[in-house]
């Protein structure tokens, strides 16, 4: 018999040899989201939690399940849950905003992502915290808002080709936006710092083109 | 008809000794003060072991004479028989102010003294008699047997063997020789004690005995006594049977049987033997502790609780009684219970680093790390080579806080001994964990993977059965993206013990890695 790569393979002997250990419950339940079997994954949860009582992460997670199963009530209940046990944890405030952003409730939802920044102590590691609060910023009131987020998010992770290109088309937006001179004249000198930028040559033909039209 | 001789021999005395009453009597019939009649009724009766008509007639004699040493002395011989100590001394005393030189006054009087104690008294008086009489032989001997401190070895010595100079057939001087010169404890110029054993001579003097007396059971036993301390265990135990089948009841005997079988791992045997031992001599101690222990080491731990307690009873110094109690009572739920026994032990031998030890882990399993860390400590003061101990210290010191400690200690272990599986896998664990926290209390995660790799490799080189190992060296190598290693490593973790539910959970995790799956599959393929 050859040896197994399946890691569902794995994860049955553990838990087999373990049944109570939320541990490997948590992977299991994780595994089976990431194979698109929310449903199962939703059941199992439930019942492992039924039967050897409540466990945070494990109530993050059902509430990740509900979100896949797009049961928005269901998922804030969970979280709810969860974060009533653990309210400082990243994960499950990580997985509120997904919550709120899945509703709709953006406001509710860049809440979250700013208790994560307040209480991370290792910036480097929320560059895309930021990047995900930028995306929430949709309106051209909140545009400024959304450069400095974004700048933030790059300067964490400058090799990233997504949150450069993003940054490049919202400074591109507000400079063909009628604001003044002088504050057109700043954004433009930030633009040309960023033509410099060595993954430039990544980025869509689109981008570089609306790139080109502003700074030669 | 030697035999018959003698009985026949027995017979004709008898007669003449009743013929020679009759006649006694008669003459105190006819002449009632006459000293020595009544003396030799009384030395006839005391022949034929009537003592207290002996001691009636030796008192009338010393009455009629008062200046009667003969009668004076069998009359001190018989009341000392009696117990009656003080009357018995007066009468040796008239006896020697009557005869300054009555060998037999002086020697029954420090017989007397011996009885009562008065060893110093006792010496002299034996002194005495050997001035009297130098080739009398038992004053040597009877000196010598009271010259028990290590001070005067060679003067005991030199005593018994002018009593076997005089005498060569004397029994008694060779075997208590034998004793002395087994034992062999002596003292120095500057009094320190020193071993001045001769096993060779003990020996050769105990096989006398047996030559002169081949029914001296302890004489034999002595004999097994050497020869186990010289790992002759065969010799041993035949001397040891034949003393038992002399004497079955020899409680000494038995219990040096069982010692042997107890050592030989013939451990039926010497359950046997300890229980013979004891149940000939009750106050028994070592057997006690010896028949505790072993209950102790096949986990029948009630057993061995009551026997530790016997022998702590009639011996409260034993520090081995008290660890092994104490290790019984670690699994009462009142953990004072057994630290009180531990301490005991230590109080008794401070130098005893098993007692420091396992007190350390009965103080980790009742939750005071500190208290155990600092009998680990202990431990290591005294004995410095206690790899185990080096070990254990550091094992409680795996905090970010106590990082160097921790990681001085793993390695002072692993310096005494090399093929310590265990300790490797530790310090493996402390060096990829690589938490430290600096003096201003900063948390610092510098792991040291290589050096860690390395370690649980070596643990795994020293016992490849120690899962554990793999286990770590394959999460190791995961983080350093080497994922065909780690899944062989882990997977040998769970081939060593299936029942291993984090190595199963651990490749499952590495193989819903998609960059780890991609790899294996290609490579497996």
């Amino acid at each position: 018999m050859g040896i197994s790569l399946n890691p569902g393979h794995y994860l049955l002997q553990a838990r087999s040899l373990e049944p109570d250990n939320p541990k490997f419950a948590y992977l299991h339940g994780e595994y089976l989201i990431k194979e698109k079997k929310p449903t199962k994954a939703k059941d199992y949860i439930e019942s492992f939690l039924s039967e050897f009582g409540p466990d945070a992460n494990l109530q993050n997670l059902l509430a990740l399940a509900y979100l896949n199963l797009e049961n928005i009530e269901k998922a804030e209940e969970s979280i709810g849950n969860a974060l009533s046990k653990l309210p400082r944890s990243k994960d499950f405030l990580h997985t509120a905003f997904l919550i709120k952003k899945a509703k709709g409730d953006k406001i509710s939802a860049f809440h979250f992502l700013e208790r994560i920044v307040r209480m991370d102590d290792q910036p480097f590691q929320s560059f895309d915290i930021f990047w995900e609060m930028a995306q929430l910023l949709n309106s051209k009131t909140e545009i400024k808002k959304k450069i400095n987020l974004l700048e933030i998010s790059l300067s964490l992770n400058h090799k990233n080709t997504h949150v450069l290109e993003e940054l490049i088309l919202t400074y591109c937006e507000i400079i063909e936006t009628g604001i003044p001179k002088s504050e057109k004249a700043q954004f433009v000198k930030d633009l040309y710092r960023l033509k410099n930028n060595p993954m430039l040559p990544n980025l869509t033909p689109l981008t570089l083109q609306k790139l080109a039209l502003i700074v030669g | 008809m030697g035999w018959r001789l003698g009985n026949d021999f027995k017979i004709i005395l008898s007669e003449m000794e009743n013929n020679a009453k009759v006649l006694l009597e008669r003459a105190i019939e006819l002449d009632p003060n006459l000293a020595n009649a009544h003396y030799k009724l009384g030395v006839l009766y005391q022949s034929q072991e009537d003592f207290s008509s002996a001691i009636e007639y030796f008192q009338r004699a010393v009455t009629l004479d008062p200046s009667f040493p003969a009668a004076e002395c069998e009359l001190a011989i018989e009341l000392g028989r009696e117990k009656k100590y003080e009357e018995a001394r007066e009468h040796f005393l008239n006896a020697l102010e009557a005869d300054p030189n009555f060998k037999k006054a002086y020697f029954h009087y420090a017989l007397l003294l011996v009885e009562i104690n008065d060893i110093e008294e006792a010496k002299n008086n034996f002194e005495k008699v050997a001035e009297i009489d130098q080739n009398f032989a038992p004053a040597y001997f009877h000196k010598a047997k009271l010259l028990t401190n290590p001070d005067d070895f060679e003067e005991a010595q030199k005593n018994y063997e002018t009593a076997i100079d005089i005498n060569e057939d004397y029994a008694e001087a060779h075997y208590f020789l034998g004793k002395l010169l087994f034992g062999g404890r002596a003292t120095d110029k500057d009094g320190s004690v020193v071993n001045k054993s001769d096993w060779q001579a003990s020996k050769s003097h105990f096989n006398r005995v047996l030559q002169l007396d081949d029914v001296n059971h302890k004489a034999c036993y002595n004999l097994a006594r050497i020869l186990f301390e010289e790992n002759s265990i065969k010799k041993a135990k035949s001397y040891l049977a034949k003393a038992l089948k002399l004497v079955p009841e020899y409680s000494k005997a038995h219990f040096l049987y069982a010692r042997i079988f107890d050592l030989d791992n013939n451990f039926e045997k010497a359950l046997l033997h300890y229980n013979k031992s004891i149940t000939q001599f009750s106050d028994n101690p070592d057997a006690l502790f010896h028949l505790g222990k072993l209950h102790f080491v096949f986990k029948n731990l009630d057993d061995a609780e009551k026997n530790l307690r016997q022998s702590i009873q009639l011996d409260p110094q034993n520090a081995e009684a008290h660890y092994y109690l104490a290790k019984i009572l670690t699994n009462h739920e009142d953990p004072s219970l057994a630290k009180k026994h531990f301490y005991r032990a230590l109080e008794i031998n401070p130098d005893f680093a098993h007692a420091y030890y396992d007190l350390a882990f009965h103080s980790e399993n009742s939750g005071d790390i500190n208290e155990a860390k600092m009998h680990f400590q202990k431990a290591t003061d005294v004995e410095q080579n206690f790899a185990e101990a080096y070990f254990n210290l550091a094992r409680l010191s795996f905090t970010p806080a106590e990082y160097e400690f921790a990681e001085r200690n793993f390695e002072t272990a692993l310096e005494i001994k090399k093929d310590f599986d265990e300790c490797h896998y530790f310090l493996g664990k402390l060096l990829a964990k690589g938490e430290k926290m600096t003096k201003d209390g900063t948390l610092l995660i510098e792991p040291q993977r290589e050096r860690a790799a390395n370690h649980f490799r070596e643990a795994l080189k020293i016992n490849p059965d120690n899962y554990k190992s793999y286990y770590e060296l394959g999460i190791l190598l995961s983080q350093q993206e080497e994922y065909i290693e780690a899944f062989d490593a882990l997977h040998k973790s769970i081939k060593i013990n299936p029942e291993f539910a984090d190595g199963h959970y651990e490749l499952a995790v590495l193989l819903m890695n998609e960059s780890a799956q991609t790899v294996i599959s290609k490579r497996k393929k």
